[in-house]
């Protein structure tokens, strides 16, 4: 078998929900850097414990960059500190990969630049960025987000910003020519697909690692262990973004293997119990393991103390599935 | 004191699209005068005789929005290539004057109305942004010689206004009045009072009387001439928001136009008479929504003549 | 303390594993299990972790984890004794926590009702409901609240069963008031969830007596009109039982997505609810075994940080 990422999405910042007044009730707008390092330390130092050999970190705004200090947050780390902690995972068996969200609905960390997109300017701004990130990563592939850019995950926002066609692309190949021009592999979710999926195919590039995210029970996908899964599902499977597309969320998967793109799963504990066992299951007995490069999850939630059991029940879901289905891949 | 007539002249209509026809992905039935003009197709001939048309008619007020119509000193780089030149504008400015028509300059501050903002409609509420109408607004007031009036728009700010666009944005409650408060304050600079829309007026009341001054006149009255083809959330919205404004005490400015259906002037002017109070009503505004060039001109002066029926017929009644 | 609250704070603990699913029903994750899932020291370190946090009560959802002497049938493998429940009962009492119990009758969650071979509804189901509830009572020194479940009954509810069923009103209003007699016999207070009171507003308040404490289930994002009331019809219906007079204990969870759902809750209590609160129940609906400390932990954690923030103190000055 061989080797797959086996990930946990963390927070370094917070700030990819809100922006500054936000009429958002949770999930806003924060000033300074409120990562608490305690719990930081605590889940890196259990990840290998739980089957984990790489975590994803959403940096945001989490970092003093050099090249836009203005981007930085009160209180982000510096790069010599950012070094040390990555040193210190990769020393304990986790890869670092790095997450920037370039989505329109979740580039607040941006500040002003998150105001700029379409121009000139902004995808300056981005390369910039994605470059100095890379400098500290190094890792094969660089998550760009791109997830939810449409008005209504925005309606709660000061500022909303939704680009399409032409104006998308543009800003999107040149984040992908920038990791390809640095020698990383861009990798995006995919939800995109589920709204437009025409031009998903027509203009997605192969070589960009796809992530369609899913957090139900998959009750639309087969199953050999689960086979009235969608009774056992309290997720109503039937509710999707395309009415005419019954369940594309789940049949991505399937679609994207056969167009020939790489990808990652990602489940969660966010909203269903049983996410992370179904992705498993669904990997293991259904997918292309040439195709497959790994499966993560994002429990969606921030690295301080008042998370810290939804973190570890996250890893805890991850673990009990992973010793299921890759027995063989536990150390 | 009688409403004003007020004609609207456009030297540009990019406001509605920033995709060309030839790109455009979206409904094909889409108005011609609504995709983006990659070039100005204004006429100073057809200027002239729409003025003429206006003040026949008996129009009192004529608002102009230049917009990426005319070559700015301070930002020439939005101008579109046939874009008029300062004198050029003058020149038509100085004829209106001379047919004792009052001069509105108009220019639209909406993020869903300012494609012809060129680049900087993509930098809304970013220091370059607020530069960037500062410079606007003052040369506009300097071009038409420190005009009693400015009409900002803001109108239409919602996302589901801009399908039809590849670039969409709108400003949440308290950043519309922050930037709306910002825009008042530069024509205050230059000496003129703001005109701008009711849109979110009853939505955000408290935060729109902390930013509209008593003084300023209030737009309304696109939705409601537009009844019958209006799209959610803006027609019973903006009935509301218009309402809310007299409500308030702000004077109102209704605007009307025949683009969607030829009874719209009479809509507007049979909601006013219903709704509002009559002598809060400062005027009525005339927006035929086309750029003034011979091609359109029959449709311009149609536009003129129906809005003021309409608005002659509200004057008897009242 | 961060916080100054002093109804009961109130923490879920499932000892039946049997709620969900009956004994045909195919659920992997909700089925039915022939022996308890609940491991003792995760028990034991949740109910310490709740206690040093801020909870003070935790209601006991016994079921079939329980050797009834009355209905020995009923119990499941790995069912606690008289005398291992009571020497667990009084662990719970040494960390600081008031065991209260729950026996859930709603034929939703009373798949650990499965093993008694009785039909139901008929008085012999009635007279077994009533020797569980006074065994109860007993082993629990008699509590000063019994919660009866009685939750909503629909198709949509029990989908995971194999047998589905339901009660028409009369026969729902008979069992529960019949039931709710024998908890006050045995000294206690009567506790339900609010549910049914959707189902037919003035039928409930005519035949549900003020004296039973009732709990709505408002879980996930609690949001409201611009007016005030609430979007959801359950977390509204909380604010009418209020004003028909009776008393609740809101109850909130973290197992719908929303780790903010009990400070939504709290904020329902403090600014809509006229009437005092009981308190406030936090309803993880996860078994408690090994898989769910986190979550269970987590629950703990969400539930605090909702107390301190609507409930904080104010700080005694030096």
């Amino acid at each position: 078998m061989k080797d797959m990422m086996f990930s946990l999405m963390l927070n370094l910042s917070g700030n990819m929900w809100g922006d500054p007044n936000s009429r958002l009730r949770f999930s806003n707008w924060h000033e300074t850097n409120d990562l608490d390092l305690d719990v930081w330390h605590r889940i890196i130092d259990a990840m290998p414990s739980f089957g984990f050999n790489a975590v994803l970190i959403d940096v945001g705004d989490g970092i003093q960059y050099d090249s836009h200090p203005e981007v930085s947050i009160p209180g982000a780390w510096s790069k010599e500190f950012m070094k040390k902690e990555l040193d210190h995972m990769r020393s304990i068996g986790i890869k670092p990969y790095p997450k920037l969200n370039f989505s329109g609905g979740h580039d607040a960390w941006l500040k002003q630049y998150s105001h700029m997109l379409g121009t000139e300017k902004y995808r300056q701004v981005c390369a910039d960025l994605i470059k100095e990130v890379h400098e500290l990563f190094g890792s094969e592939y660089f998550h760009l987000g791109m997830d939810e850019e449409d008005p209504t995950n925005q309606r709660a926002l000061q500022f909303q910003c939704v680009r399409r066609n032409e104006v998308f692309w543009k800003d999107v190949y040149h984040l992908f020519d920038t990791c390809r021009s640095l020698g990383t592999t861009p990798w995006i979710w995919s939800d995109m697909y589920w709204h437009r999926p025409k031009e998903f195919f027509e203009r997605m590039p192969k070589d960009v690692l796809q992530c369609n995210w899913n957090y139900s029970a998959l009750a639309g996908l087969p199953s050999k262990d689960h086979p009235e899964l969608a009774l056992e599902s309290g997720n109503d499977s039937s509710v999707v973004n395309n009415p005419e597309d019954a369940r594309i969320q789940e049949r991505a998967f399937m679609d994207f293997e056969k167009a020939g793109f790489k990808q990652t799963l990602c489940c969660s504990n966010y909203s269903c119990f049983e996410s992370s066992e179904r992705s498993f299951e669904y990997a293991r007995h259904f997918m292309d393991p040439e195709k497959l490069v790994g499966i993560f999850t994002a429990p969606w939630a921030l690295t301080e103390k008042r998370s810290e059991a939804r973190l570890f029940d996250a890893m805890q879901r991850f673990y009990k599935a992973k010793k299921k289905y890759y027995p063989e891949l536990m150390k | 004191m009688k409403p004003f007539k007020a004609y609207t002249i456009y030297l540009s209509c990019n406001m509605y699209s920033d995709v060309p026809k030839e790109k455009y992905l979206y409904s094909k039935d889409y108005p011609m005068e609504y995709y983006y003009l990659d070039k100005c197709i204004a006429e100073p001939d057809t200027f002239r005789l729409l003025c003429d048309e206006a003040k026949k008619a008996g129009i009192d007020t004529l608002v102009v929005f230049a917009g990426d119509g005319v070559r700015y000193d301070s930002h020439p780089e939005i101008a579109l290539p046939g874009a008029w030149s300062k004198k050029e504008l003058v020149s038509c400015l100085e004829y209106a004057r001379s047919l004792e028509l009052e001069l509105v300059p108009h220019l639209n501050f909406s993020a869903a109305r300012d494609v012809w903002m060129g680049e900087y409609s993509r930098m809304v509420s970013t220091d370059e942004y607020y530069a960037f109408c500062a410079d606007i607004i003052k040369e506009t007031c300097e071009i038409f010689l420190g005009p009693k009036y400015f009409h900002l728009g803001m109108d239409d700010e919602y996302m589901e206004y801009q399908l039809k666009y590849d670039y969409m944005a709108a400003r949440g409650d308290k950043l519309f009045i922050h930037d709306l408060k910002f825009l008042v304050e530069q024509c205050r600079k230059c000496g003129a009072t703001p005109w701008v829309s009711c849109d979110f007026a009853h939505e955000y009341s408290h935060l729109f009387k902390d930013a509209v001054d008593e003084d300023i006149p209030v737009v309304g009255g696109t939705a409601v001439w537009n009844n019958m083809h209006g799209s959610k959330p803006k027609p019973e919205s903006e009935k509301v928001s218009l309402k809310a404004v007299a409500g308030m005490g702000y004077g109102l400015i209704c605007n009307m136009s025949c683009w969607s259906n030829s009874s719209g002037p009479e809509y507007v002017t049979s909601f006013a008479k219903n709704n509002l109070p009559k002598d809060q009503i400062k005027g009525f505004a005339i927006t035929p929504f086309l750029v003034c060039c011979d091609e359109n001109k029959h449709k311009l002066i149609y536009e003129i003549l129906h809005g003021v029926r309409a608005i002659n017929d509200f004057g008897k009644e009242a | 303390m961060e916080f100054c609250y002093t109804n009961k704070k109130i923490f879920t603990l499932n000892l039946t594993p049997n709620r969900f699913g009956d004994p045909l029903c195919v659920s992997r994750y909700r089925g039915y299990n022939q022996r308890t899932l609940f491991d003792i020291k995760t028990v034991e370190t949740v109910l310490k972790y709740a206690a040093e946090k801020c909870f003070d009560h935790v209601l006991i959802f016994v079921g079939d984890a329980y050797e009834y002497e009355s209905h020995p049938e009923i119990a499941v493998e790995g069912a606690l004794s008289k005398a291992e429940f009571t020497e667990f009962l009084n662990k719970v009492r040494a960390m600081g926590l008031t065991p209260l119990p729950m026996l859930d009758f709603g034929f939703a969650f009373d798949a650990w009702l499965s093993r008694a071979d009785i039909a139901i509804p008929s008085d012999e189901y009635l007279s077994l409901a009533s020797d569980l509830i006074k065994e109860l009572c007993e082993v629990f020194d008699s509590p000063e609240l019994f919660h009866l479940g009685f939750g909503d009954e629909s198709a949509k509810t029990q989908y995971v069963k194999a047998l589905r069923r339901t009660r028409n009103g009369e026969e729902w209003f008979k069992c529960v008031n019949a039931l709710c007699n024998t908890v006050r016999i045995c000294g206690s207070r009567p506790w339900i969830w609010a549910d049914n009171f959707l189902l037919d507003k003035e039928a409930f308040d005519k035949n549900i007596a003020k004296d039973v404490v009732l709990s709505t289930q408002s879980y996930g994002y609690i949001k409201r009109f611009p007016n005030g009331s609430y979007r959801d019809e359950v977390t509204q219906s909380a604010v009418e039982l209020d004003k028909l007079g009776y008393t609740q204990i809101p109850a909130s969870s973290i197992s719908f997505s929303m780790s903010s759902n009990a400070l939504l809750n709290m904020e329902l209590e403090k600014f809509d609810l006229k009437l005092p609160c009981l308190g406030q129940l936090s309803n993880c609906l996860q078994n408690c075994d090994e898989d769910s400390v986190y979550e269970l932990k987590y629950a703990v954690e969400a539930y605090y940080d909702g107390i301190c923030k609507v409930f904080p103190c104010e700080k005694e000055a030096k």
